[in-house]
């Protein structure tokens, strides 16, 4: 029976691992009271990369991204830049450095950035599209 | 030599030159480039503050621009305001760069202007192609010099040294140039060769020619004895007269007659002849015709006064294109006179020396000819028969020839006095009237009349004789000679048959 459950549980985890691997859409979303319904790709790269720091109707947006260690930070800037995660770093070391713009706040887990979006009206950030709950708003899809 | 010096030296000089643009050129571009290259270098942190309008980063960027040398200065903007720009910048010569979108590379979100240190840059290219030109020169000078002293050595000596040999040789002799055997093989050896060919054939050709003119020598001189000892008198004349030979012949006869043999032709001729305009004449014909000429002209020789004739022949020749005219001169005089004596013998009449009946009738055919009047006395002596008959012939040639002349000294030499044959005499007076022509043969009439003394075996005789004359005019009575002496013989029958003694003028 243990060795039953054992098994099973390699096999969760080696599902779980593939699905991970997997590419998955990936979605926007923001507070649930937040009046945007939707953003553009372009309103995101200006967001994300710190051009701008607000909503396209004017009110303030916060950014919200994963540690530099998390794999969903790779997909999503590859897919909002079409550049790999270095370049990304290497543009935002060169940013901090002037100090004109500063990069999004870090959190660890999709767990954490659900908590932050629910709870900050303002807020905005990126998730898997199967961690979207009913307390969230897409307002934007990558499509794979 | 001097030409060699000349030429590798503005060879150095051209080639230099165009190096020294070619390097230039090449520098010029080279530094462009680099400004390219610096540009693109940087696009990507000016791309970033474009994108995020970020001033300092902007400044940074121009910053590090300007901090290279060949840059003057340079700017940043977005697409509505400059960023960044340094002190010193201008639009001016700007060289634009595009800045894409970091994120979105189809949009371009604003322009590096870079201005390049064109000073800098062209003093850079300068500096370089210079110093090319320097390492260059310095190996290319030597090398030249080099080669120009080699082609003194080689070329331009051995050269100089034939030209000097050949300049001495002395044409058609047997010296030859010496060849130096270290040229042997080369080209100079056989530039010396071949012309030691060339003066052997000259030797030959000058050998050739020298015998041909002895031949030619010698012919000229046959020719000339020939000419000169010709018993014809020649002179050699050009077209304008201009006396060139005169032979030894030719010589003494102008010499005898006092002519320069130097005088130009036919003028020295023309000064003595009789009738110089009929010379003149005839040798312009000659040279004009070009044809072969003769005539004879009557002189008179200014040192004796005496008449001289002289034959001319005129031929023509032409020889390189220039005429010549062979004038052959004979003295004819001679023979002209015997011509004369022979004429003058077979119109008179030996007894009384008066034109015969031959002579008379020339003349008065002249007359004729010429129109002019004259009156014909036809003289018929009566009572001649019987002197001949009585005294002999011998008194009877003496009546002929004292009546001849008084009758010669009676009439004026203009006129015609002849014996017509026999007993019978002419006398043709001309442009008379007839009261003239009355006188006159009342006065011939007279001398006849006159007796005639003759002697014989020591008798002085008185001899008498009479005569009957008709007379005729040309042209009242007859337009011939022979009608004309018709009607005197008429008038001078129709007095011999009444009167005898008389004369009468003919009438129809």
């Amino acid at each position: 029976m243990r060795a039953y459950i054992s098994s099973l549980c390699f096999l969760l985890i080696v599902s779980m691992k593939l699905e991970a691997s997997e590419p998955q859409d990936i979605v926007i979303v923001v507070n649930k009271n937040n009046p945007i319904e939707q953003v553009t790709h372009r309103q995101l790269i200006d967001m994300y990369m710190g051009k701008y720091l607000a909503f396209p109707n004017g009110h303030m947006a916060i950014t919200l991204d994963y540690r530099k260690e998390h794999p969903l930070r790779s997909a999503f800037f590859k897919a909002l830049t079409g550049r790999n995660i270095s370049q990304i770093n290497a543009y935002w070391s060169r940013v901090k450095f002037s100090g004109k713009a500063s990069p999004p706040q870090a959190y660890p887990s999709t767990e954490a950035i659900i908590d932050k979006v629910i709870t900050t009206p303002s807020a905005i950030a990126y998730l898997p599209a199967s961690a979207v709950t009913d307390e969230l708003k897409v307002v934007y899809r990558f499509v794979q | 030599m001097l030409i060699l010096s000349l030429s590798t030296f503005a060879f150095s000089v051209v080639y230099a030159k165009i190096y020294y643009h070619h390097v230039f050129d090449t520098e010029l571009k080279r530094l462009e480039s680099t400004v390219r290259q610096i540009s693109q270098t940087v696009s990507s942190t000016a791309s970033i503050a474009a994108y995020l309008e970020d001033k300092d980063l902007a400044n940074e960027v121009v910053n590090g621009l300007v901090s290279n040398d060949i840059i003057l200065s340079a700017a940043l903007t977005n697409k509505q305001t400059v960023l960044a720009k340094s002190i010193l910048y201008k639009d001016q010569g700007a060289l634009p760069f595009y800045l894409p979108n970091p994120f979105i590379l189809q949009e371009n979100i604003g322009i590096i202007y870079v201005v390049p240190n064109t000073l800098y840059i062209e003093q850079n290219a300068r500096d370089s192609a210079f110093s090319s030109v320097q390492t260059l020169l310095v190996v290319v000078l030597p090398m030249l010099l080099l080669f120009a002293v080699l082609a003194l050595f080689l070329i331009s000596r051995p050269l100089g040294h034939l030209s000097k040999q050949l300049a001495s040789v002395l044409p058609g002799s047997a010296q030859r140039i010496y060849v130096d055997p270290l040229n042997d093989q080369n080209e100079i050896g056989k530039i010396g060769k071949d012309i030691n060919v060339m003066l052997a054939n000259t030797e030959t050709l000058f050998e050739q020619e020298r015998s041909l003119r002895v031949e030619v020598e010698k012919l000229e001189k046959r020719f000339r004895l020939m000419f000169e000892r010709s018993s014809s008198p020649t002179v050699l004349v050009k077209e304008h007269g201009e006396v060139i030979l005169v032979n030894d012949a030719a010589k003494d006869l102008l010499a005898g007659m006092g002519i320069d043999s130097e005088e130009r032709f036919p003028e020295n001729l023309g000064q003595f002849c009789k009738t110089p305009d009929i010379l003149y004449t005839f040798t312009e014909n000659s040279i004009k015709l070009k044809q072969v000429m003769q005539s004879e002209f009557e002189f008179t020789n200014p040192l004796t006064l005496s008449s001289v004739w002289l034959s001319l022949i005129i031929l023509n020749t032409k020889s390189d294109g220039q005429w010549y005219f062979q004038v052959f001169l004979a003295d004819i005089t001679a023979r002209k006179t015997m011509l004369n004596q022979l004429s003058h013998r077979a119109q008179r009449d030996s007894l009384t020396s008066l034109y015969n009946r031959y002579g008379a009738e020339l003349t008065l055919m002249e007359w004729i000819d010429s129109e002019t009047q004259f009156s014909l006395l036809l003289i018929d002596l009566d009572k001649f028969k019987p002197v001949n008959d009585i005294y002999g012939h011998n008194a009877g040639d003496e009546v002929l020839k004292q009546i001849a002349k008084r009758l010669a000294q009676l009439v004026p030499n203009t006129e015609l006095v002849s014996r017509w044959g026999g007993d019978e005499f002419v006398v043709a007076i001309k442009d008379v009237n007839i009261v003239k022509v009355n006188h006159m043969a009342q006065q011939v009439l007279d001398e006849i009349n006159t007796s005639i003394t003759y002697e014989k075996n020591g008798h002085r005789i008185e001899l008498n004789v009479s005569a009957s004359i008709g007379i005729a005019h040309f042209p009242m009575h007859a337009d011939s000679l022979k009608g004309l002496v018709e009607c005197a013989d008429v008038a001078m029958y129709s007095v011999k048959k009444t009167s005898k003694n008389n004369f009468t003028i003919y009438s129809t």
